[in-house]
């Protein structure tokens, strides 16, 4: 049984409360999880990924085992953990940000709208998100900062 | 005895408020699709149980969301709206040629005669339909294929197709308008088009006068005489007299011939509402005083309305789809303001008051006046 959580605002469309479980015939890969998100949920389709190219929308990340695979092929298996469903595959809404300086649990609260124990990825956009996503290597620098315990505060870069 | 239902999007929601026909007293529903912004929602004259609404955000993109029971329950539809064929360029605010992007859905005009037959109006501007309620939707390609497609350009708000006005006494004949390229006209059910700008005039595009540039904001006409068009554009107030084959400026002693919306009386043709504001950066009322502009000549002669609004410290902006008039015997006009205030009258605009004053801002006002 795979598992599938998504952020709030796609839970509500759907009427979904919590995770959705989901069972994905054939390789579990993002696309085949999609797929079966979707032929349950036909509501949510065009608002994950583009009705036209397929691709994953801008201002969405894929998470599972607190990697980020939002750039991995769609086709690309899915880690072991999500095919046991002992992790979830997460759909991740990107939050937008200015300068602030936030506590880290807030920040997991917020950016992922699911419980922070789930240790949800997160990341920050830069103030001209409209037009750039952030790198990989932003994704990870900021995602390594909130995941540090020793430290009390982060700061998001503008 | 008669109710009125007012239909309000927000940036983080709808809103849907109720009242008899005292208009005294209000009930509010909502937030529905909270979060998500809501450019506009309206109910089809014929069966006014049955509302769509257009809910968008960055995040997931468009949702089209269908009521058959007045907004008490709600049920997503069909969010596919794909341009015909290749989409093509236009041009993008540089000048440069820029793809065809569908973005969102800004305008939703039920049919007038059909409750499952409905109009899109679309960032990146094109014109779509439905006739079975909202699951299909289908371009009708004769606009953006009009040969000046290539040469339109975004306004500030994006490249939207805001206004959609179907000829109540020609199913043939629907108008619509552009930000930033004008207004447009068919007469064949909008299988081909024709742009029907001549006598605007804006001074900030190379050609003052060309067939095609002009920010239009909004435009609206009575029911019962559906060839007299009232605009406003981007700067000036406008009158056509001939179904827009030909435009000539009524601004008159507006204190700005800059806004957003305009509305006519639904009992009165002649009579006319604009919400002057400060062009260009500053997008709020002059001198910080809300103020409604009623003609009761078909333009040019103004008066104030100033009675329940805010006269000081009031900067707030009136969107082009966020004005509405009812149709009972006194004509009621509603506005929205991005302050999240909804402003009523229930005397044609001698006196207001805020129906509500803290929604998030108000992208979208639509009323409906039921029996």
């Amino acid at each position: 049984m795979i598992r599938v959580y998504l952020p709030g605002h796609l839970r509500a469309l759907a009427n979904i409360n919590g995770e959705v479980e989901l069972e994905v015939a054939g390789q579990v890969t993002q696309r085949s999880v999609l797929d079966a998100l979707e032929q349950r949920y036909p509501m949510l389709e065009g608002t994950i990924r583009d009705h036209i190219t397929g691709k994953r929308r801008s201002f969405l990340r894929f998470f599972a085992c607190q990697e980020d695979l939002s750039h991995e092929s769609p086709d690309a298996p899915l880690p072991d953990a999500v095919v046991s469903g002992t992790e979830p595959f997460l759909v991740v809404g990107a939050i937008a940000g200015g300068l602030a300086t936030l506590e880290p649990a807030r920040l997991l609260l917020v950016g992922s709208g699911a419980p922070a124990t789930l240790k949800t990825p997160f990341y920050h956009m830069p103030n001209n998100f409209h037009h750039n996503e952030p790198t990989p290597s932003q994704m990870i620098r900021f995602t390594n900062e909130i995941r540090n315990p020793s430290r009390h505060q982060v700061v998001c870069d503008t | 005895m008669s109710k009125v239902r007012v239909l309000v999007g927000t940036r983080k929601g709808a809103f849907i408020l109720t009242s008899d026909g005292k208009r005294e007293s209000w009930s509010v529903s909502g937030p529905h699709f909270s979060g998500w912004e809501v450019y506009h929602l309206k109910g089809s004259p014929v069966d006014p149980n049955r509302l769509y609404a257009s809910q968008s955000s960055s995040w997931s993109g468009q949702v089209i969301q269908r009521s058959n029971d007045g907004g008490e329950t709600w049920a997503p539809v069909g969010n596919k709206f794909v341009y015909e064929g290749v989409a093509g360029t236009h041009q993008w605010y540089d000048g440069t040629p820029h793809p065809w992007e569908f973005k969102r859905v800004w305008h939703l005009e039920p049919s007038l005669t059909d409750p499952d037959t409905v109009y899109a109006g679309v960032e990146d501007a094109a014109f779509f339909k439905t006739t079975d309620g909202g699951q299909n939707w289908q371009e009708l390609p004769g606009l953006r294929g009009h040969g000046s497609g290539p040469h339109w350009q975004p306004g500030a708000g994006g490249m939207c197709l805001h206004t959609i006005l179907p000829d109540p006494t020609n199913p043939a004949r629907i108008f619509i308008a552009i930000s930033a390229a004008g207004a447009f006209r068919t007469d064949d059910a909008g299988q081909t088009w024709r742009p029907i700008n001549k006598g605007l005039h804006s001074q900030y595009i190379p050609e003052p006068t060309a067939e095609v540039g002009h920010c239009v904001h909004h435009m609206a006409f009575h029911k019962s005489r559906p060839n007299v068009l009232f605009m406003q554009k981007h700067w000036d107030v406008m009158r056509s007299d001939d179904a827009g084959d030909s435009w000539h400026e009524v601004s008159g002693n507006l204190p700005t011939d800059f806004g957003f919306v305009i509305d006519v009386n639904a009992n009165e043709p002649d009579t006319i509402y604009v919400v002057p504001i400060k062009s260009d950066a500053e997008h709020f009322p002059p001198e910080g005083k809300l103020r409604v502009y009623r003609s009761r000549t078909g333009g040019n002669q103004w008066e104030a309305l100033t009675n329940g609004l805010p006269q000081s410290n009031c900067y707030v902006n009136v969107f082009r789809d966020a004005m509405s008039v009812d149709s009972l015997d006194q004509c009621g006009v509603y506005f929205g303001t991005t302050g999240g205030q909804v402003y009523a009258s229930s005397d044609a605009g001698d006196s207001w008051t805020p129906i509500v004053r803290d929604l998030p801002a108000v992208l979208s006002v639509e009323v409906q006046t039921l029996e």
